[in-house]
């Protein structure tokens, strides 16, 4: 006669049982991974000779509020502009062309080291200089400056983030359509055209050539 | 008809059917076109305005557009795009984007990719708050006013997929929001909680409570730490693009900690389907897919939100061995011996067949079929059954005396696009909640006439145009009369008749008795309404009849279920779309458990035992000699204890000691077994009485297959790790097999079902393979892996290919003494399942239907001094059940219902008898009278007021977009831009 029963009597371990079972275990686990653990142990110990150790226990210890203060800090004008700004720079620098930067920044460092030269020596005279505008590397770089000038001078407001309301940008779903059409249309000027438009050139920056013998000669 | 038209798409001419809309030419051309409330599965809402595209100059919303012929259709103008824009602007004005401590930030977030598809950095009307708080209210999920962007996916939803028709947006506040019933909160509303809402939700406002907090890395911080941190990443943003960068990135992190498992449900035959979200143990979510072949997105409450019984702390974890009068924890190594070595020597001392095995209809198909070939080929002995004996034998009988294959002849689909649905003896809206929302939306949307035959007046009797009442156990009779008045009216299908059925002549003679007088007399349904029910069978082109227990549980459930049968063989009902039988199967594998051989006289496929080819087939494979006799059923294993024959039992997964009849009997019998082994989850009532119980593993803990209502094969993955040192039931019958000598070598489930496949017909073409993912099949599967989702297309299964109709006479329902004057009615409720013990251990569903209560009418009430809460007692010939009463129209007079999920003093089956199925030996549980004692007059509700039967519905079609429109302060924004167009020309 089997009657119905609902009492069970579980396994009980004993204290010292279980604390066997987990030894066991424990020694398993460590065998089986003795390089990783010999890593750990390694980073460990250099971690608590800069008392990282406590610093790291202190903050899980307190998580919930020291995620509360740091979140409340961060909510704070100065601070959202800072990542902010971060987020934008990273963005600028996202923009940026470099396979054509590489050029102009090999040039722009020549000519520096040009400038840096020229200071040591003597100042030509007028007629020298006058002259020198007609060397072909002088030529080049009036001709890129101009270009340079050309394309600052263009309207790119609606592009900008940090200036405007967002209702005003170009942005949404012509703003990618937008950069690429700026960068195809940078790709298709050609190199810079050697036609007679050179002797407007040349006069108009002589002046600024004249500004610029003038700080030298200081 | 669809036809060929040719339309310029963008510049460009194409040729394309003509019966779609706009939006889904653009995607099947792989324009991404943004379209942020449309759903596959709900169709044009029609409420976002992110999808309108230029045709023939006009603005229109592409979803809601249908192509015509020679349609210019613009998709990239300016002013295109513009109109888009300002549709996701006044979305984002309705929803704050703070993705990365979103919990929806799993990368299905409708919203977050909309944006970054449209490349939206900024939105020119900026967030606004509504003045409503969040609605907490409902143990399952929540509603974020602040969130919602008012897209009415909810609202399709709920008034037409599910059609329960308890939300609606109300268009008429000054801030519109999604509000429950006449707006109160969702607890007290009518809502059932199948999830729909939150499943088609596009975004984090209507939520799975499970996911709160759980999904992100950041989302479970405190409350007054998240506003800031919402406020932080707002403040920081330059543009939406790096934020979604951002979020993106921390969406895919969640992949590593969140696991999404297929998996199969198991609460009713359904079948549905669905990914199962989860953390460790932990359950986040369910899931359903779009591609789930039963169920799409839709589940019930269960489905949704029941599975916390898998980590109960109540779960078996180690084998129990008896010991004087308590179970003692053992090792698998000493059960499992003790089991062989008792095994051993019942079968040699009283032979195999003193043994008896019990299959169960929630394991898997490779579970059922190593039961019975543990019982067949390691015992030798055919007495092993399967608890589709206490349900829907008697239909399958019924089916295979007529069409020869004892299962649904159609597909859910079918029923779906019928003409005509006739639900007999079910309460499908509780018992099969999902297969029920397809015949509720057909029939509020596509004309679809619904006829209700039932003793109580349940949701579908609600909703239907005809409904009926007859007396309990006379279907057969109103049945029989209405295809005697077809006949005579001479509305039988003869070209139908003439090339594929058999026995027409002798089944009409058998009609003779059945006059509409005789049915109307003996049934108490009017003869008008008897003719109306032949009427609408006649009008319509298609007839699908469902059916269950109501039908089944009785001592004429068999002939019941074949007069259906024959009545669809006169009007030409099968073998068509839209058109056939339907025995609802109540559990996830009723059909699967006797699909695969837990029957005392089938093999898998149903291939007989008694047949020596067959037999031989199955010895030549398994290398053992298996006995011709048919074995005993359930039925017959109980009786065969009580008379000493039977010593010994094995039984999986079944309570049988509070589901079979009159349990009280049972109860004794399990008291005389010699050695008693069950197999569960929990610590049940039936292996209360074992010598040693076994743990087993749940569905979400195994690899395996389930056959749904449909005849659909399903792959269920496995969700989380055995419990403990719980084990899938495969292995343990395995274990127990090898133990016994058998040397079975099955590493996988997938190894079981391909054995079966190469033995049975039936699933020749069955593989792990062909039901990968979603994939499922319908038998019977060909060996090229041809499925057959409508059976009887060009023939039926017999010999010369016909069916036979198959003459049946009534069987008086069993009378009571005259004391006895109550008739207790038992079955289903929506948020139970079969005893209880895995719905109760959801703390959501029990705090919104804690404990069983007895329907009683309002007439019943007044005689006897009853109101909800009074205690009654009520008993039967064979015992007596304790449980509060709940006055109710749903029952009238002295029909009383007693819902069966009750473990204790509630319990049905302490009332039912041992009569039973005079062909299947199913337990006639539905007839069953009592008396009735009052225990206590006044008590408490045992339904609390925040359950869905206490709500009130709002039935609307759709969301009442037009509303929205029509107020002042929406214009359509094509309107805006080309407004903005002649100011700026």
């Amino acid at each position: 006669m089997a009657k119905p029963i609902t009492n069970i009597q579980r396994i009980e371990l004993t204290e010292e049982e279980k604390r066997r079972q987990d030894l066991l275990e424990i020694e398993q686990m460590l065998a089986e991974n003795k390089e990783v653990i010999k890593e750990f142990f390694s980073i460990v110990n250099k971690m608590s000779d800069r008392n990282m150790l406590n610093i790291v226990n202190s903050l899980f210890g307190q998580g919930d509020r020291v995620l509360d203060i740091v979140v409340k800090a961060a909510d704070k004008p100065e601070t959202a502009n800072t990542i902010k700004n971060l987020l934008l720079m990273l963005g600028m620098l996202g923009t940026l062309n470099v396979q054509q930067l590489e050029p102009v920044m090999l040039k722009v460092n020549n000519g520096i080291a040009r400038m840096a030269q020229a200071d040591k020596e003597e100042d030509d005279g007028y007629v020298s200089m006058v002259r020198s505008l007609a060397k072909p590397e002088v030529k080049r770089a009036i001709h890129l400056l101009l270009a340079f000038l050309k394309g600052m001078g263009e309207n790119k407001k609606e592009l900008e983030r940090t200036t405007q309301l967002p209702e005003d940008q170009a942005g949404t779903i012509m703003q990618a359509e937008e950069i690429d059409r700026q960068l195809a249309s940078i790709h298709e000027q050609k190199q810079p055209r050697r036609s007679k438009g050179w002797m407007v050139a040349a006069a108009g920056v002589s002046v600024i050539g004249i500004a610029m013998s003038g700080k030298l000669k200081k | 008809m669809s036809q060929s038209v040719r339309v310029t798409i963008n510049g460009e001419e194409v040729s394309m059917q003509n019966d779609q809309t706009v939006l889904h030419a653009l995607m099947d051309r792989s324009l991404t076109i943004p379209s942020v409330c449309y759903h596959p599965s709900l169709g044009p809402i029609e409420t976002c305005d992110t999808c309108i595209v230029q045709v023939n100059g006009e603005f229109v919303r592409s979803c809601s557009t249908v192509i015509q012929e020679g349609d210019v259709i613009d998709t990239v103008s300016p002013e295109v795009k513009e109109a888009q824009l300002i549709g996701i602007d006044r979305i984002l004005h309705n929803h704050e984007l703070y993705c990365t401590v979103c919990d929806y930030n799993n990368g299905g977030c409708e919203i977050h990719n909309t944006v970054k598809e449209m490349k939206i950095n900024h939105q020119s009307v900026p967030f606004a708050s509504k003045p409503y708080g969040i609605d907490d209210s409902n143990p399952f999920y929540r509603y974020d006013p602040d969130q919602c962007i008012l897209c009415g996916r909810c609202v399709e939803a709920c008034q037409d997929v599910q059609v329960t028709e308890t939300l609606s947006i109300d268009w008429n506040l000054k801030k519109p929001r999604v509000i429950w019933d006449k707006n109160t909160t969702i607890n007290e509303s009518s809502c059932v909680s199948c999830g729909h809402c939150s499943t088609v939700c596009p975004c984090n406002a209507m939520l799975e409570k499970g996911m709160e907090g759980e999904a992100g890395f950041l989302t479970g911080i405190a409350k007054t730490t998240l506003r800031p941190m919402i406020e932080l990443t707002k403040n920081v943003e330059t543009g939406y693009g790096s934020i979604l960068a951002i979020s993106d990135m921390e969406a895919a992190m969640r992949e590593e900690t969140i696991k999404k498992t297929k998996t199969v449900c198991t609460y009713c035959g359904v079948g549905c389907s669905f990914d199962v979200w989860t953390k460790d143990r932990k359950i986040l979510k369910v899931e359903p897919q779009i591609e789930a072949p039963a169920n799409g997105i839709s589940t019930c409450v269960k489905g949704k939100f029941g599975w916390d019984y898998v980590n109960s702390e109540e779960r078996l974890t180690k084998p129990l061995i008896r010991e004087g009068d308590a179970f003692r924890e053992a090792e698998w190594e000493e059960a499992l011996e003790l089991i062989a070595s008792k095994f051993t020597e019942a079968k040699q001392t009283h032979g195999p067949d003193s043994m008896a095995f019990i299959s169960s209809s929630k394991c898997t198909n490779e579970e059922s079929y190593l039961m019975q070939k543990l019982a067949r080929g390691v015992i030798s002995t055919n007495n092993v059954d399967n608890c589709s004996r206490y349900c829907q034998s008697p239909a399958t009988m019924g089916l295979f005396r007529t069409v020869g294959y004892g299962g649904d002849s159609g597909s859910i689909t079918d029923i779906e696009q019928s003409e005509l649905v006739l639900i007999i003896g079910s309460n499908t809206s509780e018992s099969h909640p999902v297969l029920a929302t397809r015949v509720k939306r057909s029939h509020k949307l596509k004309g679809q006439k619904l006829i209700v035959a039932d003793l109580r007046k349940h949701e579908m009797a609600d909703r239907s145009d005809l409904f009926i009442q007859p007396k309990t156990g006379t279907d057969l009779i109103w049945l029989s009369a209405v295809t005697k008045y077809m006949v005579d009216q001479g509305w039988e299908d003869e070209r139908f008749l003439k090339n594929r059925v058999n026995g027409l002549e002798k089944y009409k003679k058998s009609l003779e008795p059945f006059t509409m007088d005789y049915a109307a007399r003996v049934t108490g349904v009017k003869k008008e309404a008897l003719i109306q029910i032949a009427e609408h069978i006649h009008n319509a082109k298609t007839t699908c009849v469902l059916w269950a227990m109501g039908v089944t549980q009785h001592m004429g459930g068999s002939d019941t279920s074949t007069a259906i049968s024959n009545m669809l063989l006169m009007t030409g009902n099968y073998g068509k779309p839209g058109a056939g039988s339907y025995p609802l199967r109540g559990h996830n594998n009723v059909q699967g458990a006797s699909d695969f051989g837990s029957m005392p006289d089938r093999f898998p496929g149903y291939e007989r035992v008694a047949d020596d080819n067959v037999r031989l087939k199955y010895e030549k494979s398994w290398g053992v000699n298996i006995p011709s006799e048919p074995g005993l059923n359930n039925h017959e294993m109980v009786a065969g204890i009580h008379d000493g024959k039977v010593k010994m039992m094995y039984l999986k997964g079944e309570d049988m000691g509070l589901v079979d009849s009159n349990i009280n009997d049972v109860h004794s019998a399990f008291e005389k077994l010699d050695f008693f082994v069950v197999q569960d989850i929990f610590l049940s009532k039936t292996a209360e009485f074992a010598d040693v119980v076994l743990p087993a593993s749940p569905s979400l803990e195994k690899e395996g297959t389930f056959t749904n209502t449909e005849r659909r094969i399903q792959r269920l993955y496995q969700v989380l790790e055995p419990l403990g040192e719980s084990k899938p039931d495969w292995e343990i019958i395995r274990d127990i097999a090898n133990r016994l000598g058998a040397d079975w070598q099955y590493d996988h489930p997938g190894d079981i079902m391909a054995e079966a496949a190469s033995l049975s017909p039936l699933y020749a073409g069955v593989s792990y393979e062909r039901l990968e993912g979603y994939k499922s099949l319908q038998w019977p599967v060909t060996k090229d892996g041809t499925d057959s989702p409508l059976l009887f297309i060009d023939e039926f299964p017999f010999p010369d290919g016909k069916a036979q109709l198959f003459p049946v006479e009534w069987t008086k329902p069993l009378e009571f003494a005259e004391e006895y004057d109550l008739h207790v009615n038992n079955g289903r409720l929506l948020e139970h399942f079969h005893e209880g013990n895995m719905t109760y251990k959801s703390k959501g569903i029990t705090s919104k239907t804690p404990e069983v209560f007895l329907e009683v009418s309002p007439e019943l009430a007044d005689e006897r001094g009853l109101e909800d809460g009074t205690l009654v007692r009520l008993t039967s010939p064979y015992g007596s059940v304790k449980v509060k009463c709940l006055v109710t129209d749903r029952v009238k007079g002295k029909e009383v219902y007693l819902p069966m999920n009750d473990s204790g003093e509630g319990a049905i089956n302490y009332l039912t008898g041992s009569h039973a199925d005079k062909e299947t030996d199913t337990p006639a549980y539905k007839e069953i009278s009592a008396t009735m004692d009052i225990l206590k007059e006044k008590g408490e509700s045992p339904l609390p007021r925040m359950n869905y039967r206490n709500g009130n519905p709002q039935p609307q079609i759709g969301v009442h977009v037009e509303k929205k429109w029509a107020r002042s302060d929406y214009v359509f924004p094509g309107d805006i831009v080309k407004e903005r167009g002649t100011i700026h020309g």
